[in-house]
């Protein structure tokens, strides 16, 4: 067999092992290893780079929820009394705004107060989208009423936006 | 739908004294205090810049 080997390839041959010297043994590293350095078992907790990327995506999404539909960023953290009051409030206050036919500002707009104006509404989520369903007359200012339903809107959906921030605080663990 | 000012303010005033006080209180005893609390000073507020404003319209 040792004459089947090629002259140019180095023989890879261990170095001696004297007798009675301990020889350490290196054991092959884990395929996975964690950011501190320990092994990943199949059934182990989430590390705290996978927990708080897990958290902030859930609070991402519940921002999102609790602005597209006011109260259900809290339903979803099982506040049932904020989700109910959210949507009642935001809701009551948007539909009696719509109906007195005030002004919902659209996303384009010249000056900064029709900007401002649009991001207020705007957090009314569903019912800022829904504006044009709830009121097909469209918006009338002609008149105080409509000039009061304008102001109405407009709180709806800052109001909206503290609830949202609320529900962010409570998902982060920040607030009870 | 045709509300007065006073009305559109009382209306104002008795939803956001609602948001309010659920997001500031917990229990619904105090819920309840702050909500009556925040929406008589609302009026208040409101009645009183009204008067003082009222000579500036003669």
């Amino acid at each position: 067999m040792a004459d089947n080997i090629p002259e140019n390839i180095p023989e890879q041959i261990p170095a001696p092992i004297s007798e009675g010297v301990p020889v350490s043994v290196e054991q092959p590293a884990p395929l996975e290893a964690s950011a501190i350095g320990e092994p990943i078992a199949p059934d182990a907790a989430p590390t705290y780079e996978q927990e708080s990327l897990g958290s902030s995506a859930r609070s991402i999404f519940i921002a999102i929820a609790g602005w597209a539909v006011p109260g259900l960023g809290h339903l979803f953290q099982r506040r049932i009394g904020r989700a109910l009051a959210g949507f009642a409030a935001v809701g009551t206050m948007a539909v009696i705004g719509l109906w007195m036919r005030g002004n919902v500002f659209p996303m384009h707009s010249d000056d900064a107060f029709g900007v401002l104006g649009f991001i207020a509404d705007a957090g009314s989520g569903i019912f800022y989208l829904l504006a044009h369903t709830i009121e097909k007359s469209g918006p009338d200012v002609s008149r105080a009423a409509g000039d009061y339903g304008t102001r109405l809107i407009a709180t709806a959906g800052v109001l909206n936006m503290l609830f949202v921030l609320d529900a962010l605080e409570i998902s982060r663990g920040h607030k009870n | 739908m045709n509300l007065t000012h006073f009305q559109s303010m009382v209306l104002f005033a008795f939803i956001v004294s609602l948001g309010f006080a659920f997001l500031s209180r917990r229990r619904l005893k105090s819920r309840i205090k702050y909500l009556v609390w925040a929406f008589v000073a609302f009026l208040l507020v409101a009645i009183t810049i009204g008067w003082i404003m009222y000579p500036a319209s003669h």
